[in-house]
């Protein structure tokens, strides 16, 4: 399938919560469609405040610049028609069913086609998606994993131009994460810009193509999986120790080294010596 | 594509799934006429409540007396036409419209505060208006040049809409719902403390009546309280039918809700404007009465589900249907003596959540 690519900037962004500096001066520059992105780094590293903050669901100074213009700067109806955010945290409605809840999503962003239309496009994502099987169920009854599917199908149905994803996969089971970025790489083949925020740095390492790694609010590593992920940065943000392993294909990937165990008692919180 | 002509799945599921486009969209096309039939249902229900609080009461009516009293509404002579119009029908669409309005209000209350516990009553909009009730009846404090036979009403419905402005104004600092809810606690206390202050200082005969306003009450169904309600709800729902889309979508959370185009905080503070009308005007009329709205929100949400545009609608009968039969137990309950509303709602409201709680386990 050939598409237009169109790419996306963010310059200067900033992000406080009172005195605290979450997002502190960070730049993503020419993020393509057609590439998967990944925004990765350790707990607290602010990613998910970016991600957010990049929809205009939280407020930043800075630029997100999309086709000549500042998505920051318009209304937010008229930016959530282009930009379909996927939240990490996923409330389940008691009353709504899957295939409700992405009619309604699909409904929300025009009123211009027909019922049947929006009833198609939604059956058609949730196929997509890989959970046609569940479309009759209530949000409530689904697993963690499912949830993250529907909530992915309500973000998709509305075809957005750019898709920012906020761990999509964290629930999902090894077979579903690898469905999951194989949909995605394929949805930014079609000229969506895709970029999601990832913990699992295997996943990130085997499917991004370009990689940002944020650390205390900067970024301080970006570019191919290889050549961000490198065993002395992982090293310094971490204190894990990695490598790189080469298959008999000559494929490399990344593997990371257990912690070594320290079996001698400590002094835990308790003060009994148990952990 | 598949035998059925479907477009293959990226993903191909790992369980095996049964259905096929063309059976889910006949089973999503089933419930909604599911949902349709439960609105019809509520609403012929309704029609059956109005008609027996009408035959109920002193001087119970026939069908045929009804009709009667219905077809020579100008007869002055007509005794069934004087009953029905001037006291019957009244009161049944008084009790209506305060339970419509209870319930439509606790349902949007519940949606936008995440918390099926939210209402009128819990949030402490029926304590600041029986407040309001108390400074006018004990302690004599009225709007100057309002006549005295509103003075109570128009209390009730100031210091309601007063709790409400309050609360309004939390929200937009805090913009969390748990602690509005805590806020709406904290104003039920503070209220009812100040309840409990006028009634130990009240006079005997002022206190019998705070009493009997703070249980709730349709006697003061006319046609001014008739009108002012009629008028509310018409202009009310409208816009509650509007928000209806924001408000399915804002049950998936705030976040999900606001990345798929809901703009939160116009939507809550339209929400708790229109609910905070809605309850302090049925407050002021009626009285404190509790459970309408947080049962009828309840029961609606057990038969439609939580698509606003139909869960709006079926909460709204659902509490005009409560507040109906409330009105007939009221008259029923001790032959020949008329129950305050608010005992009979909280009464009924009980068994009622219960049998809808646990049929709820089994209803699909």
């Amino acid at each position: 399938m050939k598409s237009e690519i169109s790419a996306l900037s963010v310059r200067g962004f900033h992000v406080h919560y009172g005195h605290d500096k979450i997002i502190d001066g960070v730049d993503l520059l020419d993020i393509q469609s057609g590439k998967l992105t990944v925004i990765t780094g350790s707990n607290g590293a602010g990613k998910s405040t970016l991600l957010r903050a990049m929809s205009g669901l939280t407020r930043a100074k800075g630029t997100v610049e999309w086709n000549g213009c500042d998505l920051l700067m318009i209304g937010a109806h008229a930016r959530s028609k282009l930009i379909g955010f996927m939240p990490q945290s996923i409330t389940a409605s008691k009353g709504l069913t899957v295939l409700e809840s992405v009619i309604i999503a699909s409904q929300t962003l025009t009123s211009a086609i027909s019922t049947v239309k929006h009833e198609e496009l939604a059956l058609s994502t949730l196929e997509r998606v890989g959970i046609l099987n569940l479309a009759m169920k209530k949000l409530s009854s689904l697993s963690g994993g499912q949830r993250q599917l529907a909530s992915l199908a309500q973000s998709l149905v509305r075809k957005p131009k750019i898709l920012l994803l906020d761990e999509p996969t964290s629930a999902l089971d090894l077979r579903y994460q690898m469905e999951v970025m194989a949909l995605l790489k394929s949805v930014t083949l079609s000229g969506c810009i895709v970029i999601l925020v990832l913990h699992d740095l295997i996943l990130a390492s085997n499917w991004a193509d370009h990689l940002f790694f944020l650390h205390g609010g900067h970024i301080v590593g970006a570019g191919h999986p290889k050549e961000v992920l490198t065993s002395s940065l992982l090293e310094q943000i971490y204190g894990v120790k990695t490598s790189i392993a080469r298959t008999a294909e000559g494929t490399e990937h990344l593997v990371i080294h257990k912690l070594p165990i320290d079996i001698t008692p400590k002094e835990g919180k308790n003060g009994n010596g148990q952990i | 594509m598949d035998r059925r002509g479907n477009k293959k799945s990226m993903i191909k599921s790992v369980i095996p799934t049964p259905l096929s486009r063309q059976n889910i969209i006949t089973e999503y096309h089933r419930t909604i006429k599911r949902k349709m039939a439960w609105i019809i249902g509520l609403f012929i229900l309704l029609l059956v409540g109005i008609l027996v609080d009408i035959m109920t009461g002193p001087a119970g009516l026939s069908l045929n007396e009804i009709w009667q009293g219905l077809t020579h509404f100008k007869d002055p002579n007509n005794n069934f036409g004087v009953i029905m119009w001037n006291i019957r029908l009244p009161t049944a669409l008084f009790a209506v419209m305060i339970g419509a309005s209870l319930s439509l209000a606790g349902a949007e209350m519940q949606t936008i505060l995440f918390n099926p516990l939210a209402s009128p009553f819990t949030l402490g909009v029926s304590s600041a208006a029986a407040f309001g009730a108390a400074s006018a009846i004990v302690l004599g404090i009225t709007i100057p040049f309002i006549p005295i036979n509103v003075a109570v009403p128009v209390n009730a419905f100031i210091m309601a809409f007063g709790a409400v402005i309050l609360i309004q104004a939390f929200a937009m600092i805090l913009r969390e719902s748990t602690a509005l809810i805590l806020f709406g606690i904290a104003l039920v206390f503070g209220f009812n403390a100040l309840v409990a202050i006028v009634q130990f200082i009240a006079p005997a005969d002022s206190l019998q009546q705070l009493v009997f306003w703070t249980m709730g009450g349709l006697d003061r169904a006319d046609l001014s309280s008739l009108a002012t309600l009629a008028i509310t709800l018409i202009l009310i729902i409208p816009f509650s039918m509007k928000s209806a889309m924001a408000l399915t979508l804002l049950s998936l959370g705030e976040e999900r809700a606001s990345s798929l185009g809901v703009h939160i905080q116009r939507l809550r503070f339209g929400c708790l404007l229109r609910t905070s009308i809605l309850a302090a005007i049925s407050v002021a009329f009626a009285g404190t009465i509790g459970f309408i709205g947080l049962v009828g929100p309840h029961i609606a949400r057990l038969m439609v589900g939580e698509d606003h545009r139909f869960f709006l609608p079926a909460a709204l009968l659902s509490g005009a249907i409560i507040m109906s039969f409330a009105s007939i137990l009221s008259k029923i309950i001790i032959i020949g003596v008329l129950l305050p509303i608010g005992i009979v709602t909280a009464l009924i409201g009980l068994p009622c959540f219960m049998f809808f709680l646990t049929a709820g386990k089994f209803m699909r």
